[in-house]
């Protein structure tokens, strides 16, 4: 049986890696449009 | 019943914003935004509806009767991409909003405040493409695909429907960032990934597969505007572009985009009918791998969409295998689903009928998705109305038979009522017989030559057209039924359990019905008889 987990901190520790989750991602989508943008631009 | 979990003092505080702009306008509260999106959906189905209407009296009978054939066109196109883009994915949107959070035993979303701003481009997104109807030169109407160089050939409706698409885009990425987030990030203790709900799981996969293809779309669409605004060639032959890439680009994304409106469906019917046949899932892994295989597969069998635009031979055959082996995982999961209910004390309740109907319906659009799948077949098939007949069977009685199912299985929890169940069957064999007296005909109508997206006809096809229209009459009190059963059920409903159902296993019946606005702010502790699958002591 776990505890529970109280510490207000681990809250924040959770939502700043959220935030790094959401930032990687969203980088991966950016980077997947460009791929498929302009590598057609640049094919022509 | 163990409702411990409901008894948490955190979970008694009722904040909720004073105001109706403080509470919907400026929501951050995941439990709203999925009612919001919930309500857009529905709003969104009934315009869908409207149009398809149109498309369905003006087939009821052979020759021209009521519109013109532009105006036709108009309806097929705004039809699919109002269902699609409108209904089907925000609906799901909108279960994931507020399910995933109490199914994983996490306070809310992760990034509450882009919940927020996902939701609220949505209304604009539509505003803007629907606007295009009363404007001159009319609506996009070179189909929801917008092959080029059709759909670049009309008037400034061009510009608008690429920009509502971009935004649509820009709000399902930003869902899926956060669905991602709060799924890798706010887990409860113990909550470890094999042993979350196979609603979350499934929700995890399509997040990826969004974040993957939904940018594809957004770079098609781009390249479509600065083909009909700024004079580049991307797609156009005589300045040594190809009309034919435009549909390799579209159906990259086009075919994980059937799989994004399907597998939420797979993890719902998995929640549903382990809770009415009173067992666990057959296969609980065995689920998850078929669902994350099935979402490989979709990103390497787009061209089983354009196999009639002159493809290599070994072209032709690569893709038609790769689209056959999709049936394994499928089969997969419709043989656990079988599995799980045999032997086990089932009851019919209406969550478990429309589950059920789930099962056996989806499976009809599976078949004729095979049939499409062989190369010589889908020569004959292409552009008929076989082809309509097989994605309205995905998606109808797959996708938003699965939603409705959902929602009469959340809505206890949601609500914290119930509702009449007899008017709940009533609703469910109403739609189950109008639907099949909607779309099967067109299986006939399509193997008889009856090409789609065409306001006339040969009379040869007009017994089946007129079952058709018949079938689609009935499904448009449909909507009405399900409103007044979910408002009497809301103003007069019998209260519900904190478990609605008694075979319900999964973190959200832990908590009170209806959820209280603020759950899980201090992480739950998770006991073996409230998980879903899985074990807490392993």
């Amino acid at each position: 049986m776990m505890k529970p987990q109280l510490a207000k901190s681990d809250a924040d520790q959770r939502r700043a890696a959220a935030r790094r989750t959401a930032w990687i991602v969203a980088i991966v989508a950016v980077a997947i449009y460009l791929l498929f943008f302009l590598s057609q631009g640049l094919s022509h | 019943m163990t409702t411990h979990a409901a008894t948490h003092h955190d979970d008694h505080h009722d904040d909720k914003p004073h105001g109706f702009v403080h509470r919907w306008v400026f929501s951050t509260n995941h439990k709203d935004i999925g009612t919001l999106y919930l309500l857009f959906s529905f709003i969104m189905v009934c315009v869908g509806a409207a149009f398809s209407g149109v498309i369905r009296t003006e087939l009821m009978k052979p020759g021209l009767q009521f519109v013109q054939p532009y105006f036709f066109n108009e309806m097929t196109t705004l039809h699919g991409l109002v269902m699609i883009f409108g209904a089907i994915m925000p609906g799901f949107v909108g279960l994931a909003n507020w399910m995933i959070p109490l199914q994983i035993g996490a306070p809310d979303m992760a990034l509450p405040r882009m919940n927020n701003w996902s939701f609220w481009i949505l209304p604009f997104a539509f505003l803007l493409l629907l606007s295009t109807l009363f404007m001159p030169g009319g609506g996009p109407a070179g189909g929801w695909t917008m092959y080029p160089p059709l759909s670049i050939q009309g008037g400034d409706s061009v510009a608008f429907m690429v920009f509502a698409i971009h935004l649509m885009g820009i709000s399902s990425i930003m869902g899926a960032i956060n669905i991602i987030a709060t799924i890798l990030n706010m887990r409860a203790p113990g909550m470890d990934l094999l042993k979350m709900p196979l609603f979350t799981w499934a929700w995890l996969i399509t997040a990826f597969l969004l974040i993957a293809v939904m940018p594809v779309l957004a770079g098609a669409v781009t390249m479509l505007l600065t083909d009909r605004y700024f004079g580049t060639s991307f797609f156009n032959a005589a300045g040594g572009g190809d009309p034919v890439m435009y549909q390799h680009i579209f159906w990259f994304f086009g075919h994980p985009e059937v799989y994004i409106m399907i597998l939420p469906a797979f993890g719902i019917v998995s929640e549903i009918i382990p809770s009415f046949s009173g067992k666990p899932l057959f296969g609980y892994d065995a689920m998850v791998y078929a669902t994350a295989s099935i979402a490989f597969l979709s990103f390497i069998v787009w061209g089983h969409h354009m196999f009639t635009v002159g493809m290599p031979l070994g072209g032709e055959l690569y893709f038609m295998f790769a689209t056959m082996l999709i049936a394994i995982p499928t089969g997969v999961k419709v043989f656990n689903w079988v599995s799980t209910m045999w032997g086990g004390s089932l009851t019919f309740e209406a969550p478990m009928l429309w589950a059920i109907s789930f099962v056996v319906l989806f499976t009809i659009g599976g078949f004729s998705g095979v049939m499409l799948a062989l190369v010589p077949a889908d020569f004959q098939y292409q552009d008929t109305y076989f082809v309509v007949a097989h994605f309205h069977y995905v998606l109808v009685t797959g996708a938003l038979f699965s939603i409705i199912a959902a929602i009469y299985y959340w809505w206890p929890k949601w609500t914290g009522r119930m509702y009449n169940e007899t008017w709940a069957k009533i609703h469910f064999w109403w739609s189950a017989v109008f639907i099949n007296v909607l779309f099967f005909p067109q299986h006939f109508l399509g193997l008889a030559g009856m090409p789609r997206r065409i306001p006339d006809y040969n009379v040869a096809f007009a017994d089946w057209n007129f079952v058709s229209t018949i079938g689609a009459y009935g499904m448009y009190l449909t909507p009405f039924m399900m409103f007044f059963i979910l408002w009497h059920s809301k103003k007069h409903g019998a209260p519900a359990a904190a478990r609605a159902w008694e075979g319900a296993r999964g973190l959200e019946w832990t908590v009170p019905s209806p959820a209280p606005f603020h759950t899980f702010a201090t992480p739950p502790v998770i006991r073996n008889e409230d998980l879903a699958h899985g074990d807490v002591s392993h």
